[in-house]
């Protein structure tokens, strides 16, 4: 029978943890299922032998400290550091499970959050009914100079902390409540105290009229949520309260939680209530709520901070929704010119887009290959002919050449293995010159093209002309990232402003195309991954900015998944 | 013969949500133990991988083994027709070459059928090997993606490196460098808001941000994500599918700017 008792209570506790979240501690559960303390502290043993692999458990040890062997010490350990709080007792201290719960809490309050609440409803209770705590069967320690009265009217000392532990959940959460919430607690002078709360206002009224209401038993939970619910709602006058306060005396006198500053001298009394208390649980209580006093947000209970959080994360997630990103992503598939991926390359920064002004091309990668093979010629001037923008301007001349030695002619080589790092760049800027050579025939304006290649040949004479260091730049390459976090690359033809504008707006290259480049580098591939010298690749292809930067060394540095995973 | 029934509609709208952007066309591969896909984007350098085990339909029958080719995109247009609450039943008859998506209203008082072409995809199925990560990072999906976008702004490239410390993404771009530092924290409300960072060596890679940001569109799958990884491998970014399995993202890292000086 008792096992089988067990195994129920066992099967609730899961519940409660996994589904509720909620910290079940023994105390709480001795109180709930009416056990004992320490067959609840067994209770807990053996569900977490069972199901605690996933779960987060807080130990209690108690016994003599090693450092200071005359001080009987008890804390509390969460799994991962009992070892270590291990250490720090006598040999032989004990270790009982205090609490099951999914995660250890940010704030140590909810630790005993859910036994506050269920203690303060036990108090709440019909002072005829001889729940456990009134009676403190479940407590093996007995004190014969406690005295109970479980009969209906309560001595002075019992009630206090009934209405203590009433007072400060409501203390805590607003002010205003207190008054309201205090004559939930049935005592004697709930009488008095309903006249005097009619008086102050309709609203009040009314939560009074709830909490009455809402005396019995049965309602009670009701009633509690009920408080939360309202709090926020009403505002009051930090004045009227304090009025309030001082007027109910004694009693009232607990209600320290929330009041900050101006109730702070209310607090001692309300301590001594408390001391006063019988029960070991009313003390524990008001321990947890002195602790609190300054943060009493944190036992506000743990509804309204779920629901909270819920609501920011929603926000958050209602961001990524509405958020920009998507209609970047979208404009940025248009612009990227989804057909083929090589075009992509051309991101990186074709020198002849500047040709081709709003060409956002969608070439298909068959087509590309035609154009390519056509442009080859073209490319080849082109290669020769722009120098780019460099400060070593020699370096980029040898990475030219190794271009061509790809497609013709190999005799250019010679310079070309001096930097690794160049060829990786020329590579892709071959390609992307490439692709960019591809748009323009779409256009086919063959016209264009001419006019490259003739701008090309006027670079190539300027180059030639000027040091190679010199200032002489047709063409440049800026980057930026708009205020849509998109990275803009505008080319721009010195001496040649009208064009440079025109192609600033076409040339627009969302960073999506960079990474789209992959592909292209999957044919210029085998030397694009091995040039990681970013260094090189950075500084000649954009001296303009940095993003450009990142953009010529994106591409070529990115790796494929492919060399990662086989092929079945 | 297939149809599989799947009560909970927007699951399947969110996860098209999540890679339509990506992948452009896809196989989905039905068998007896679920349904799944895997792809790559256009450039080779992640790819996707989506498991819905048949546990998780209400009804799930599949006589044999079927590869649907579909336009992701196409899917996605259909699927936004179908309500939140809808039961979304997905049939297709052997041999046929199209696909038809069935919605259900919750209160079964309106039924739409869609149906869509197939299409031939030659797809390259990878074989992923289990691997053993370098590290292993779990933390609230919505702060990863408010970190990747929020690095976005600043930059292209994301670096992330675990140590003991924490983990720590970081970019530069024109404006300047941002670094973002998430240290586990598991003492947290409510379990999915935790951090927790599993490492056994330090690790720091390389990561174009958009594919991680696109990675994150699947968010509202998932209150966690879960960030696997190791110097050799593509990063492994995962959302979990509640009780019925997950999508990956796998990223090719940047290459490392180390000088390699044997170069052909």
């Amino acid at each position: 029978m008792a096992q089988v008792e067990t195994l129920g209570i066992l099967d609730d506790i899961e519940s409660l943890v996994c589904d509720n979240l909620q910290v079940v501690s023994y105390k709480w559960l001795s109180r709930n299922f009416l056990v004992s303390s320490n067959a609840a502290k067994k209770l807990l043993q053996e569900f977490v032998e069972k199901k605690g692999s996933d779960l987060e458990v807080v130990y209690t040890l108690s016994g003599w400290l090693k450092n200071n062997p005359s001080v009987y010490h008890i804390r509390l350990a969460s799994r991962n550091k009992l070892g270590e709080a291990k250490e720090e007792f006598d040999d032989n201290c004990s270790v009982q499970v205090y609490s099951v719960q999914t995660c250890i809490p940010k704030d140590s309050a909810s630790l005993w959050n859910a036994e506050f609440i269920q203690a303060e409803e036990l108090f709440k209770q019909d002072p005829k009914i001889n729940n456990c705590l009134r009676d403190n069967r479940l407590c093996h320690i007995s004190n014969s100079y406690v005295k109970r009265n479980v009969e209906g009217a309560h001595s002075g000392s019992t009630a206090v902390p009934n209405t203590d532990s009433m007072v400060s959940v409501a203390s805590k959460s607003v002010p205003a409540h207190k008054s309201a919430s205090v004559p939930q607690p049935q005592q004697k002078n709930q009488q008095q105290l309903n006249p005097r709360f009619g008086q102050q206002s309709s609203n009040e009224v009314k939560n009074v009229n709830n909490y009455t209401g809402g005396h019995e038993e049965a309602s009670k939970p009701a009633t509690e949520r009920e408080k939360f619910v309202q709090f926020p709602v009403d505002k009051k006058k930090d004045l009227q309260n304090n009025k309030v306060s001082s007027g109910t005396g004694g009693s009232l006198a607990s209600m320290w939680g929330r009041v900050s500053a101006k109730s702070r001298p209310i607090e001692a009394p309300a301590e001594i209530d408390i001391t006063k208390s019988n029960t070991a649980d009313a003390k524990a209580c008001a321990g947890q709520t002195v602790e609190e006093g300054s943060s009493d947000d944190d036992d506000l209970g743990i509804n309204i901070k779920r629901s909270s959080n819920g609501e920011g994360s929603r926000k958050r997630r209602v961001f990524f929704d509405s958020s920009d990103e998507e209609d970047d992503f979208k404009e940025a598939v248009s612009l990227a010119s989804p057909g083929s991926p090589k075009l992509k390359s051309s991101s990186n920064l074709d020198l002849c887009s500047k040709a081709h002004s709003g060409e956002k091309s969608s070439l298909d990668p068959k087509e590309h290959k035609e154009k390519k093979m056509e442009v080859k010629e073209e490319n080849n001037m082109k290669k020769a002919a722009d120098p780019l923008p460099r400060k070593e301007s020699v370096v980029s001349k040898n990475n030219k050449n190794g271009i061509h030695a790809s497609d013709k002619v190999v005799s250019h080589n010679p310079g070309t293995n001096a930097c690794s790092k160049d060829n990786g760049t020329s590579a892709s800027l071959n390609s992307s010159r490439i692709a960019a050579k591809g748009n323009n025939r779409e256009v086919s304006t063959s016209n264009q093209i001419q006019n490259c290649i003739e701008e090309a040949a006027d670079v190539k004479n300027n180059v030639s002309e000027a040091a190679p260091s010199s200032p002489k730049r047709r063409k440049v390459l800026k980057t930026r990232i708009d205020e849509r976090g998109r990275e803009v690359t505008e080319v721009v033809w010195e001496g040649n402003d009208l064009e440079g504008k025109a192609n600033s707006n076409t040339v627009k290259k969302d960073t999506m195309l960079k990474a789209g480049n992959s592909e292209v580098t999957t044919n210029t591939r085998p030397p694009a991954p091995k040039k990681s010298p970013a260094v090189g690749l950075v500084a000649p292809s954009n001296p303009v900015s940095k993003a450009g930067n990142k953009k010529g060394a994106k591409d070529p540095k990115q790796g494929n998944i492919l060399s990662f995973f086989k092929k079945v | 013969m297939l149809e599989l029934r799947l009560v909970q509609g927007s699951l399947l709208k969110k996860v098209m949500d999540s890679i339509k952007d990506l992948v452009n066309d896809a196989n989905f591969d039905c068998s007896a133990t679920g349904f799944s896909l895997q792809a790559m984007d256009s450039s080779h350098v992640a790819l996707v991988a989506l498991l819905l085990r048949s546990e998780g339909f209400e009804h799930y029958r599949c006589d044999r083994n079927i590869s649907m080719g579909m336009n992701l995109g196409n899917m996605a247009k259909m699927l936004k027709c179908a309500g939140n609450d809808d039961i979304i039943t997905i049939k297709a008859d052997d041999g046929s070459d199209t696909v038809t998506f069935m919605f259900e209203s919750p209160t079964q008082d309106k039924i739409a059928d869609f149906e869509m072409k197939l299409m031939d995809i030659d797809s390259e199925h990878l074989g992923i090997p289990e691997a053993e990560y370098h590290a292993i990072v779990r933390m609230p999906s919505a702060e990863f993606a408010r970190i990747c976008k929020d690095l976005s702004s600043i930059g292209d490239t994301v670096v992330i490196s675990v140590t003991k410390e924490g983990v720590k993404f970081s970019t530069r771009g024109d404006i300047g460098t941002a670094n973002i530092v998430c240290r586990q924290n598991t003492t947290v409300d409510k379990p999915e808001e935790a951090t927790v960072i599993e490492m056994n060596e330090p690790v720091s890679l390389t990561f174009a941000l958009r594919y991680m940001n696109s990675f994150t569109k699947a968010s509202p799958l998932s209150s966690t994500v879960t960030i696997s990884l190791s110097s050799e491998l593509p990063v492994v970014v995962e959302y979990k599918i509640a009780e019925m399995g997950y999508i990956r993202f796998y990223l090719a890292p940047k290459i490392e700017e180390e000088e390699d000086e044997s170069k052909p």
